[in-house]
């Protein structure tokens, strides 16, 4: 009985879409989160009874066939790069992004990796670095002496020092895009990483064309709906008590089958 | 020996001639029995398919059509057979759900929208689509999405922006990148289902210039679970109705066996 299996698909895919939304929901206080849906597909068919095979010598065709599905499967599990919520936190290195791009990290292997999590610390160096101390790439040094940091809209770093009037440009905030940013490779740490399906970055500053702008003292939040969250999750459960009735009235049969004298 | 077997030829012999010589099977009834059983556990399949289904974007449910399927008995009444004729796509419109995702697209109306596998074309209404590494926009599955055109449709890395109207025109700051399709069919019941939300058809697509594209929004799956769960607890009753019916039927045989030998015995 094929009923059986086609209820443990459905079983599998509505545990997978309860941990994407647990995933979700423990990420929800997370700065630059983006939220992962879950998405199924049908799996494969049986042809029972082919569709437009002939069923006469005068060349009548079955007009409908049989088609036996054999379950669900997961066909993704995908972040949704929507923007998230601007929270004025007024901390001069929390940097949010708002539109398309990404900070660009180098990571201690050197390799880069991506983020929207834009608050960002000094180590002892003056080097601007993420929470985790890794640095921000193209590497910005702010001086010892700095009273203020000044991180415009189109990324520039300025920095009012002691004893002077004017601002000094310490450098450029660059940005990275890709093609497909739902191909990124999340690597935990809120950072993502390039990979064949997300295409290669374009780097480039920020309110430059395809780029978003930047907004200081301010962090981007997760872009999680609780109420929608919420609601996928009631819907996932009962989805899957659903199979389990399936599963249990399939073992009532055949154990009817056995009953047979 | 002979002797023996005599009797219980006998009874054979006079079940299948009862009824003015017109002849009945002892076992037909289980056997017709045994095809209904055989139809509830398709029936069965195709419902626990649809369930699993419930939450697939784009899914459409599918039922049974049951025939029955005379046969003759030796020259006697006919005797019905019930026999699964086929398995019926129901391509009602699913209810639209919102995700403000930019790629999401849901087609309200009828018809199906065309997107390139590596067995030619396939159409599908699941509109959960997303980029590649080129920009071309794809299906969950990783197929390109064609356009009215019947041409990939690529969104240029510099775009921030995607709005797709209602009547699919796929635009960005610079103006329409593409138009989605979507396409209707002479004959729909023979159109197949191959999986991963695709049919499948040799037939060629009409345009329906009357469906409506709805950007940020998702058609959800058109299975009814109340229904089909109904139907479920229906299927397993009546199998072990059939079964108790097969029971009973071996009884009556017995029974008939038993006494008709007896009396011809005695």
């Amino acid at each position: 009985m094929r009923a059986m299996a086609i209820g443990a698909t459905g079983m599998l895919a509505q545990q997978l879409n309860v941990e994407v939304i647990s995933n979700n929901i423990a990420n929800i206080g997370t700065s630059g989160f983006k939220r992962q849906r879950a998405e199924f597909q049908d799996l494969l068919y049986q042809n029972v009874r082919q569709v437009g095979a002939q069923s006469s010598d005068t060349g009548s065709i079955v007009p409908t066939g049989i088609q036996v599905g054999l379950g669900v499967k997961t066909a993704a599990v995908y972040r949704i790069s929507e923007q998230g919520n601007i929270n004025v936190t007024n901390n001069q290195l929390d940097l949010a992004i708002n539109g398309k791009g990404y900070f660009q990290i180098t990571m201690p292997d050197g390799t880069t990796a991506y983020t929207r999590a834009g608050s960002l610390q000094l180590d002892p160096s003056g080097q601007i670095v993420t929470a985790d101390g890794y640095v921000v790439n193209p590497a910005l040094t702010i001086p010892a002496d700095t009273l203020e940091i000044t991180v415009n809209p189109s990324g520039e770093v300025l920095a009012k020092q002691d004893g002077q009037t004017a601002l000094t440009n310490i450098g450029q905030i660059q940005l990275a895009t890709f093609p497909n940013e739902a191909g990124l490779e999340a690597i935990g740490d809120n950072l993502l990483r390039e990979t064949a399906a997300s295409g290669s970055a374009t780097t480039g500053n920020p309110q430059s064309a395809g780029f978003g702008k930047i907004i200081q003292g301010s962090l981007e939040n997760s872009n999680v709906n609780i109420v929608s969250e919420i609601s996928n999750l009631i819907t996932a459960q009962r989805a899957y008590e659903m199979n389990s009735r399936v599963i249990r009235a399939a073992d009532d049969m055949l154990s009817t089958l056995n009953q047979i004298r | 020996m002979v002797s023996a077997f005599q009797p219980l030829l006998g009874v054979m012999g006079a079940l299948c001639h009862q009824r003015g010589n017109r002849g009945v099977r002892l076992d037909i009834s289980a056997l017709v029995l045994v095809s209904r059983q055989d139809a509830l556990q398709r029936q069965m399949d195709v419902a626990a398919n649809n369930i699993a289904n419930a939450t697939t974007v784009g899914f459409k449910q599918q039922q049974n059509i049951f025939q029955t399927y005379l046969a003759k008995s030796f020259g006697g009444d006919p005797v019905h057979y019930v026999i699964d004729k086929g398995t019926a796509i129901d391509f009602r419109n699913g209810p639209l759900t919102q995700t403000g995702n930019a790629l999401d697209v849901a087609v309200d109306g009828e018809g199906l929208m065309p997107v390139q596998t590596p067995q030619g074309v396939a159409y599908t209404r699941a509109g959960s689509f997303t980029l590649d590494d080129q920009g071309h926009i794809i299906t969950s599955a990783g197929y390109p999405v064609l356009s009215n055109g019947g041409a990939p449709i690529i969104v240029p890395t510099e775009a921030r922006h995607i709005t797709i109207t209602g009547n699919g025109s796929i635009r960005t700051e610079a103006g329409e990148i593409g138009r989605l399709g979507v396409v209707t069919f002479a004959r729909p019941q023979e159109v197949t289902l191959s999986g991963e939300g695709l049919y499948r058809t040799t037939q060629a697509g009409v345009a329906n210039e009357n469906a409506r594209f709805v950007q940020g929004a998702l058609e959800q799956s058109n299975v009814q679970p109340v229904v089909e769960l109904t139907r479920v607890m229906e299927v397993s009753r009546a199998y072990q109705q059939t079964a108790r019916l097969i029971d009973q039927d071996f009884e009556r045989q017995r029974n008939a066996i038993r006494a008709l030998g007896r009396t011809t015995a005695a």
